[in-house]
């Protein structure tokens, strides 16, 4: 499935990888959240067409909310917190006091920070990992269809005859009746510059 | 008198919340900040006894802003309040002159024992 310098055993690390930095993510948001228990799923990889994209985050026309980062250090990534509308409305009445008049910028504002806090989360364990620094561009929204989701994805990420390597995990907050996607595509070269760090061959 | 202090972060909410948490603990918050830049030019203007700087921002990040804000006063009490807890970058954060470095999610707590240690 994956082309043949992507073996067996680099799935495996890039999945030990995402389950260790995706764990530190769920922690953070438990934190967040006042310590709610934050389940999350074993990470895929998996080599995806870009037009199937929209179908893993919902449908192309169901209204996602995401965040999303570059890592712009030693390696290169683009980063995706992503959330129904629904499960974003109960995160912002969560995290904001109550009789908070909210508008667009501070809802947006919650989920941006939401988004940096789980995506350094993310980005601190890996930077553990492989003993080097991984710097993130401020927040940026992605509020619209999955469809234009993909949009964004396809702009940002390095994708080779119509393909790109994500890294999927979904979490579950069962208390506040939350779901959402953490989302992680490597950009050109970052693999290969990932398993170098590690001294993998 | 109620110690000042500037708050600088790119999210709205997140200044919202220190600004809660500060104003609850009998600090005077005189200004806040959404970028390095304006860090600079809003310490320059207040001149607080307290800033709180987060890292990734827009337009001038925080560690430039520290390095700034200290050229400009040595003397300036500077606490940085991140998600991005790298070792490389507390280090870079405490050598630019930041007296702490807090990690996002934090308690409330963290915060103000933080300011206390800076202002007594
Ligand atoms: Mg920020």
């Amino acid at each position: 499935m994956f082309e043949n310098n992507l073996d067996h055993g680099k799935i495996d690390i890039i999945k030990e990888l995402a389950n260790i930095g995706m764990g530190n993510s769920t922690t953070a948001l438990s934190a967040m959240l006042g310590e709610q228990k934050v389940a999350m799923d074993v990470p895929e990889v998996s080599l995806v067409a870009l037009q199937d994209v929209p179908e893993l985050l919902g449908g192309a026309d169901i209204p996602v909310i995401g965040t999303y980062f570059e890592s712009r250090g030693e390696l290169r990534l683009v980063l995706f917190f992503v959330m129904s509308q629904p499960s974003a409305d109960k995160v912002v009445n969560f995290l904001l006091p109550k009789e908070t008049k909210v508008d667009t910028e501070l809802y947006n504002s919650v989920l941006m920070e939401a988004g940096n806090i789980m995506i350094g989360a993310y980005l601190n364990a890996l930077s553990q990992l492989t003993n080097s620094t991984l710097l993130s561009t401020p927040p940026k929204m992605a509020a619209d269809m999955a469809g234009a989701v993909l949009g964004t994805i396809a702009a940002e990420a390095m994708i080779v005859d119509d393909q790109l390597i994500l890294l999927k995990t979904n979490i579950k907050v069962s208390e506040l009746e939350v779901e959402g996607s953490i989302l992680i595509v490597p950009c050109s070269g970052s693999l290969e510059k990932m398993f170098s760090l590690l001294g993998v061959r | 008198m109620a110690k000042t202090a500037l708050i600088t972060d790119d999210t709205a909410f997140m200044r919202m919340t220190l600004r809660n948490i500060l104003e609850k603990n009998g600090y005077k918050v005189v200004a806040e900040a959404g970028d390095g830049k304006e860090a600079l030019e809003k310490y320059k203007q207040h001149k607080p006894d307290l800033v709180t700087m987060d890292i990734t921002m827009p337009n001038v990040d925080g560690i430039t802003a520290i390095k700034e804000i200290i050229a400009f006063d040595p003397e300036a009490k500077i606490i940085v309040v991140s998600a991005m807890g790298q070792k490389a970058l507390v280090i870079d954060a405490l050598n630019a002159g930041a007296k702490d470095f807090v990690v996002k999610p934090f308690q409330p707590d963290r915060i103000i024992e933080a300011l206390q240690k800076l202002v007594g």
